[in-house]
């Protein structure tokens, strides 16, 4: 009976350690989810506050991961070198696990917590979502994303700026590009989303503006691995170039199932995929195939003389890396906000003032900054702000982008004489 | 519609379709011994497919992936002592509820050794894609569908035609009955958790190369393989196979002859109409003979 008894405490205990170690892994999970991470400043004077809302989890994690990166490398550039009037930057990361609804609910916590400014979100769904938010608020916010409805109508976007190249010159860029190789007719493969819908709605009639007809269209999972049935259906529409909207991973995968299937149409990619990860996922299926996107993932595209030159240095020294599109644009949307914080030295303890400022001086008082992605040139009537001359047609030749164009003002490709 | 099209969609389905079941054959085998359906069953999938991208850098890929189906088993057998087996004496619902708790804890913990990036394995074996009257299949997709059907046949002979395999059984037959002649009932559902790691892992691991793998992918095949799970009445490994290729072929008919913005509801409309009208799946069981 004793060592009945005793063997009943021992599964006893044994349950209770189970129970223990449950328990020991709540608060794990907990941290595990709640994701954020704080770069507290120290200095003296109270820090100037931002908020970073980009997406870690979900299809456009690939972009918040590099955005996170490079607006964490400039804040500790700038931070190292004293701050900017004498007070140091301190960012606050929030996920915005690529859904509209994480972003809304970002913008409020972040303005809650008395950020200044929202560098953020990494998705156009995303960015047109919290459009609305940010004129609550009343806090300015830089989404990383180029669908044109997140700036437009402008008097709905007072306190909302993008800094991603405008998708409507980059598709501009696209058809004129495949026209130009002789492209009777062009298809349309885009993720379903705001974003994806909007651009293949947008395509037929630029399309027609080139000449070309629309050879199909077909949407995807924006979290497809798979995308042969769409590419099988667009094959037998046989037409003479493919518009690949969407970003890396998926559009990498895209031209590998293009491979596969032997679907010979000349694919042309958005800046979405203007990333090393569209290679190396991509390997040999992306051989020779032309992206349209920031001409600063080709380092030796901007000379001395090159405005974007010095910006294009500064980031490769403090992000230890070449730029790509997206950490380009963390970079290029912290450097915006910084610039204006300098230029207006607000009071961040009066936080409806400090964020009007920064707001005021964004439109306003930049000039034309020329950073990494691109020349800024905000207005009040164009919140956009980013022109053409920061994209480049590149092709993937051994295995890296190499320059095979520049682009003119409207956005049409002006091929490199070899 | 040409008949090129129409292989297409048969090529693409069962390729798709034997993911789908072998996922799906991961949750039969959990449910039928000890009636919960592991809705981490995706995630546990993925960590072996991680697992074997891991290993593959540092082993040759003919040990990396049986290393990597190793690997899932063991999370899968892990799971159940800490997650399933501590509530064996709560309702049935909360120990269902706890495996969602898991899929989100695999994820995150995932999540924060991988990021957020894509990850690739080589192809089990290198060269183009086999072309069949004009659509094409990849050499990996012949993988995915031989390993599904590898699987099927072991467990089928593993339930049916050994005495560890006839135990298990009995636990799922009667689990008081099997726990008095002796069998260890605890044993028997680790086993089982084990095997359906293996199984699910298994195919998750081959599918990679086709594509990538992401640490979200979890989600979308533990759903899928439910849809073909209930096909198979969450009791048939055979037709659970059956299942996911009808789920595959569905998905694939509709994204090439409708257009893909009917692709998910067309799955989704499925399982539906699957639950209300056909709770039993492809097979002849009744709905109480199972719950």
């Amino acid at each position: 009976m004793k060592s009945n008894s005793a063997s009943r405490d021992a599964d006893h205990l044994r349950s209770r350690r189970w129970r223990l170690a449950a328990a020991a892994l709540v608060p794990l999970l907990l941290a595990a989810c709640g994701g954020g991470g704080q770069a507290d400043g120290g200095g003296a004077a109270a820090p100037y506050h931002l908020g970073v809302l980009v997406d870690l989890t979900g299809s456009y994690a690939a972009l918040g991961e590099a955005e996170k990166a490079s607006t964490a490398a400039f804040a500790e550039k700038v931070n190292a070198a004293g701050g900017i009037n004498g007070r140091e930057l301190k960012l606050t990361v929030v996920d915005g696990r690529s859904s509209e609804s994480d972003a809304v609910s970002g913008v409020r916590k972040l303005a809650g917590d008395g950020a200044l400014a929202v560098i953020g979100p990494s998705g156009t769904s995303a960015s047109i979502a919290i459009k609305p938010v940010t004129a609550g608020l009343k806090i300015p916010a830089i989404g990383m994303a180029s669908g044109t409805a997140i700036v437009e109508p402008i008097n709905e976007a007072t306190w909302m700026f993008k800094n991603f190249p405008d998708i409507t010159r980059s598709t501009r860029a696209m058809l004129s590009f495949t026209k130009s190789l002789g492209a009777k007719s062009v298809a349309v493969l885009a993720p379903n989303n705001a974003y994806g819908q909007q651009q293949s709605k947008a395509v037929p009639t630029l399309a027609a503006e080139y000449g070309l007809t629309m050879a199909g269209s077909e949407l995807h999972d924006p979290d497809a691995t798979d995308f042969v049935p769409q590419l099988t259906r667009l094959k037998s529409a046989d037409p003479d170039s493919v518009i690949v909207f969407g970003v890396v991973p998926g559009s990498a995968v895209v031209a590998q199932n293009a491979k596969q299937i032997g679907f010979d149409a000349e694919f042309v990619y958005e800046p979405g995929s203007a990333s090393p990860d569209f290679i190396k996922v991509g390997k040999d299926a992306v051989e020779g195939r032309y992206v349209v996107g920031t001409k600063a993932l080709v380092s030796d595209s901007v000379a001395e003389d090159d405005p974007q030159y010095q910006a294009v240095k500064d980031f490769t020294a403090a992000y230890g890396a070449e730029p790509t599109q997206f950490a380009g644009n963390g970079w290029d949307a912290i450097s915006l906000i910084t610039e204006a914080i300098k230029k207006t030295n607000p009071d961040p303890s009066n936080l409806e003032a400090a964020r009007t400022a920064i707001r005021d001086a964004l439109e306003n008082d930049l000039g034309g900054l020329a950073l990494v992605n691109g020349v800024y040139r905000y207005s009040p009537t164009d919140h956009s702000g980013l022109g053409t001359e920061g994209l480049a047609l590149l092709q993937v030749r051994d295995g890296a982008f190499r320059l095979a164009g520049r682009l003119s003002e409207s956005g049409e490709v002006v091929l490199n004489q070899e | 519609m040409t008949s090129q099209d129409i292989l297409q969609v048969i090529l693409t389905g069962v390729t798709n379709g034997s993911i789908y079941g072998a996922i799906g054959i991961g949750f039969v085998v959990i449910h039928r011994i000890t009636g919960v359906i592991n809705f981490a069953m995706g995630d546990l999938a993925l960590i072996g497919a991680f697992a074997a991208v891991v290993l593959s850098k540092m082993l040759p890929l003919w040990l990396a992936v049986p290393l990597g189906i190793v690997v899932a088993a063991a999370s899968s057998t892990l799971v159940y002592a800490l997650a399933i087996r501590p509530l064996r004496r709560q309702q049935l619902l909360v120990q269902v509820i706890a495996t969602l708790g898991v899929a989100i804890a695999v994820r995150s913990l995932l999540q924060i050794v991988f990021g957020s990036g894509a990850y690739q394995l080589e192809a089990f074996t290198a060269g183009p894609a086999i072309n069949l009257g004009g659509a094409t299949i990849a050499r990996q997709a012949l993988w995915v569908v031989a390993l599904t059907v590898v699987i099927v046949v072991l467990l089928t002979a593993f339930f049916d035609r050994t005495m560890l395999g006839r135990a298990v059984t009995a636990c799922a037959v009667n689990p008081f009955a099997a726990g008095v002649v002796g069998i260890n009932v605890a044993l028997m559902a680790a086993l089982s958790f084990g095997l359906a790691g293996a199984a699910a892992g298994t195919v998750a691991i081959a599918q990679t190369p086709l594509s990538v793998i992401t640490v979200l992918g979890g989600l979308t095949l533990s759903l899928k393989g439910f849809v073909a799970a209930i096909l198979g009445g969450l009791d048939r490994i055979g037709l659970t196979v059956v299942g996911g290729v009808v789920l595959g072929l569905i998905e694939a008919a509709t994204t090439i002859f409708a257009g893909s913005l009917y692709t998910t509801l067309a799955g989704l409309t499925l399982l539906l109409a699957l639950l209300i009208f056909r709770p039993a799946g492809l097979t002849r069981l009744r709905v109480s003979t199972r719950v």
